[in-house]
């Protein structure tokens, strides 16, 4: 394997705590009230926390938006 | 160990693109129904009126004087079941016209507990809950459709067994989490697929795998029907049906004293598919978490109103109850539904981007296994 090519354990070091995280957050509300409740928000909210990146996500074309309408007021005067 | 060579690659992108791809619409409707349903509770408290408060010191009506109210209001029709609401002191009186009566023909009442009054609720089934709710469960198909959502479903988690196998050979050289917003409109899409995949993966089995159980709910009740309520009814077998029906009252007292620790929340009147012909039935719950979402089914003489039978319900039952909360995620108070909410959307996203993913390889002519097989050296 190439140098830069990481190991299985190294791709799903992060995703088997997102997993046992999960796992555990669903576990604790069944168990029991009151404490494990609030344990388990906190365990299942890391799947979500690890998600977040979808919140900077930029689904539109290559150019962003403001290249769009520098080139279409450049192209105007023209 | 499988080695993840050029060839399982394909056979894995092959596994994901076909259960992916057969399961994907039903799955998206599951989905999106899904969302509203984790709210059914809140919606349908919401659609009550308030319930009239009475002073602690004015005692309740009998149980059996409800009854009465109930089936007074409906005069062609006979009382078959009388359900306990966990949290309020409100009681629901389903009557029909026969005890073999189907969904469709069972007529719903609300009763204050506390002063007998009828309480003005629209009929659950009626309603824009009503239909989200039967496109979810069962696409208004019956056992046929909820068999086949039940399918859908096992596709789904194969796709996940799959997307799980898949994600070693995309992150070979990625960092967790890295999407790469500078490329093509696929590979960002793909990593946001990939992120998005892999850290709903537990929540979507899990409520995955309950849901398929949940589609078995008729087969299992029917099953316990032919078994385990023949033979808790089974010392009554030959003896004369009774004319005059004991007391509700004095039926939910013997049990009180039978076991304390447990609630009654069902009674099933005698010749209903839940009693018998000599009996009531009878259906408690615990007061713990887990005790609390497990049914206790008892017997009562309907005639004397004693307690005949008491047992635990076997396995197979028990499985089914337990898969209940861990697919509604209402088992956690509200925080736990709004996370189930977000994971819920996530989910959606994962959906329509992995749609999208393969709407547009048709251009490039790359499918998933190439892809993969790009970024994962031979072994």
């Amino acid at each position: 394997m190439k140098s830069n090519s990481k190991s299985l354990g190294k791709i799903f070091k992060t995703p088997l705590l997102i997993a046992f995280a999960s796992a555990l957050g669903l576990l604790f509300a069944l168990l029991s009230d009151g404490v494990f409740d609030v344990l388990s928000w906190l365990l299942l909210s890391v799947p979500v926390y690890a998600s977040r990146g979808l919140l900077k996500f930029k689904s539109n074309k290559n150019i962003s938006m403001n290249q769009k309408t520098q080139k279409a007021q450049y192209e105007s005067l023209n | 160990m499988l080695t993840l060579n050029s060839r399982s690659i394909r056979i894995w992108a092959w596994i994901h693109k076909w259960t992916s791809l057969i399961s994907t619409l039903f799955i998206l409707m599951l989905c999106i129904t899904g969302l509203p349903l984790v709210f059914e509770h809140e919606i349908e408290h919401a659609m009550m009126p308030e319930l009239e408060q009475v002073s602690a010191d004015i005692p309740s009506p009998s149980l059996d004087s409800i009854l009465a109210s109930a089936e007074a209001n409906r005069p062609n029709e006979q009382a078959l079941y009388f359900i306990l609401d966990k949290d309020d002191p409100l009681a629901l009186v389903i009557t029909a016209e026969s005890t073999m009566a189907g969904p469709d023909d069972l007529y719903y009442q609300a009763f204050n507990l506390r002063n007998g009054h009828k309480i003005d609720m629209p009929q659950p089934t009626e309603g824009i809950m009503y239909v989200i709710k039967k496109l979810h469960v069962d696409m208004f198909a019956g056992l046929p459709g909820m068999l086949f959502l039940g399918g859908m479903t096992i596709l789904m988690l194969i796709a996940i067994i799959s997307g799980v196998v898949l994600y070693t050979p995309f992150m070979r050289k990625l960092e967790f989490s890295e999407i790469r917003q500078s490329k093509g409109q696929r590979t960002r899409w793909l990593d946001l697929h990939n992120l998005l995949g892999i850290v709903t993966v537990v929540w979507l089995f899990v409520v995955g795998l309950t849901g398929a159980i949940n589609t078995l709910a008729m087969p299992i009740e029917q099953v316990w029907q032919a078994t385990e309520l023949i033979d808790m009814a089974s010392t009554h077998k030959d003896k004369p049906v009774t004319s005059q029906l004991a007391s509700l009252d004095i039926v939910a007292e013997n049990l009180r004293k039978e076991r304390p620790d447990l609630t009654l929340l069902t009674i099933a009147m005698p010749n209903t598919p839940f009693a018998s012909p000599h009996h009531y039935g009878l259906y408690m719950v615990g007061a713990t978490a887990v005790t609390s979402r497990l049914l206790t089914p008892a017997l009562a003489d309907a005639g004397t109103g004693d307690i005949t039978s008491l047992r635990e319900m076997p396995m197979y039952v028990k499985a089914l109850f337990i898969s209940q909360p861990l697919h509604f995620g209402d088992y956690g108070g509200l925080p736990l539904k709004i996370l189930w909410v977000i994971l819920d959307l996530l989910t959606i996203v994962v959906v329509v981007s992995g749609l999208y993913l393969w709407i547009v390889r048709r251009k490039s002519k790359v499918n998933i296994a190439q892809l993969a097989n790009n970024n994962e050296e031979p072994e």
